[in-house]
């Protein structure tokens, strides 16, 4: 098969990665800070050291700043859930997926004031938009979806900064970002930073991350309490990161898989996979740019975008071209609304979505110009 | 037996101060938190008496113990800090 839905969870995973996970499973017994034999102490390193890991990639001073969650739904969700109250605004992007826009729907019925900055047909804020709504409306919170999982469009996080006031938090959304761009919350305007840890990071699936400023930890109430192997005679939630916002058996091996991904990533260098998987999008593109029935969207500057390219075929449902691609040539991509329904208003492509082609670290030339080829075929 | 006990809010705090005293040439034992100073069931740090003064000077805020004890024959008595 070519698997060419590496924005919906990255295949394959490198053996690093595997053998991390099988590590765990294999040869850690017991549970992090859970009792004090050399189990649950060898438990404890394996977090530790992953806590450390994430630390050092995302540039965060303070390893604490690190909550491991079950992926990046659950991180946006604390933020979301745990920081805003009734009465507050929040600003969020019309790029957003549906981790934050249905979270924000939730929260709107108990009295948060939602609003939607507009972006372009590629994407892209409207910053002179984006600034006038910051001015008028004093958010509590500004959520950007950094890079766009129907369009790879990237948001130019650096023009954005100096529009934030101060009043303003920044909550960043990087599921698509995290190991195809450098992510760098020291000495930036970031706040709260959401990753997923299967995606770019080449992570099995149900482990996330959130990063969030260790002074702003008593203003964003947990999602969930419970147990914490820490001040197990308190029935309050501790108060001190990173207990306060993981309760419950943390899941060991996808956090050492994580941390095992992160290696690789370093290993083989962020630039280099960006080129790389960069490249494949552009080739792709170049075959298929001049087809009279195959309508592209998203960045016209491919520079301003990550390998995801989506598009449409004249006369066809996304869906229908998606089977082909499967059944007639063995492509495995994602049709529809990519759980994004406001991205795809934004982009004009709502409501039957789009073809979604997404390319990796472990796709090849010949993989690109096949995917190509197959959709040539199915348009013509 | 090393005598003086660094007690810290959970094993992430356990792990970082012993990582921060490794690079600093301190050798600190990691042991359960006697049942005597904390009902919790984590684990602590412990120093021979006549490092910990300056394992203590040497953590930085932010990783500094919650307590500190000193192992008598008695028992456990709290050192002010």
């Amino acid at each position: 098969m070519i698997y060419l839905d590496q924005a919906a969870t990255s295949f394959p995973k490198p053996s690093e990665v595997v053998e991390a996970v099988a590590h765990t499973l294999r040869n850690i017994p017991g549970s992090p800070g859970r009792s004090a034999h050399k189990g649950a102490l060898a438990a404890s390193r394996v977090l530790f050291e992953a806590r450390e890991r994430v630390a050092a990639f995302i540039g965060a001073e303070d390893s604490s700043e690190v909550i491991f969650t079950s992926g990046a739904t659950e991180a946006l969700n604390i933020v979301l859930k745990g920081f805003l109250k009734s009465g507050d605004t929040v600003v969020a992007t019309s790029m957003e997926h549906n981790a934050v826009a249905r979270t924000l729907k939730a929260l709107r019925q108990q009295g948060v004031n939602v609003l939607y900055a507009p972006c372009d047909q590629e994407g892209f804020l409207i910053l002179e938009e984006l600034e006038k709504i910051i001015r008028t409306e004093n958010p509590k919170l500004l959520c950007i979806n950094l890079v766009s999982n129907v369009t790879g469009t990237i948001q130019p996080l650096a023009e954005i900064y100096p529009l934030k006031g101060e009043n303003t938090y920044l909550l960043v959304d990087a599921a698509q970002a995290a190991g195809h761009l450098p992510l760098e919350v020291a000495n930036s305007a970031i706040d709260f930073l959401a990753f997923s840890g299967h995606k770019g990071l080449f992570g099995p699936p149900g482990v996330g991350v959130l990063y969030l400023r260790r002074e702003l930890a008593s203003q964003v109430s947990p999602l969930k309490e419970g147990g914490t192997g820490s001040r197990s005679e308190s029935l309050f939630q501790p108060e001190f990161l990173p207990d306060r916002f993981e309760s419950g058996t943390p899941n060991l091996p996808g956090i050492a898989g994580l941390a095992a991904g992160i290696d690789f990533v370093e290993k083989i260098g962020l630039t280099r996979l960006h080129r790389h998987e960069t490249a494949l999008a552009d080739i792709f593109l170049e075959k298929i740019r001049d087809h009279p029935r195959i309508k592209i969207y998203g960045p016209k500057d491919r520079v301003r975008a990550t390998a995801i390219v989506s598009v449409n075929v004249e006369g066809l449902p996304p869906s229908e071209v998606a089977r082909r691609l499967d059944i007639e040539f063995d492509i495995a991509v994602r049709p529809g609304l990519h759980c994004a329904p406001l991205a795809h208003q934004t982009i004009g492509t709502y409501p039957q979505g789009t073809v979604r082609f997404s390319f990796g670290y472990f796709n090849r030339l010949h993989e690109a110009e096949k995917a190509a080829e197959a959709l040539i075929k199915i348009a013509s | 037996m090393k005598k003086v006990i660094f007690l810290f809010p959970s094993i992430h705090y356990v792990l970082k101060a012993e990582k921060h005293l490794k690079k600093e040439g301190f050798e600190p034992e990691i042991i359960p938190v006697p049942k005597e100073l904390s009902s919790d069931c984590g684990m602590a740090l412990a120093f021979e008496e006549e490092k910990a003064q300056r394992a203590l000077l040497t953590l930085p805020e932010g990783l500094k113990p919650e307590k500190v004890f000193r192992r008598t024959g008695q028992g456990y008595e709290e050192l002010p800090w």
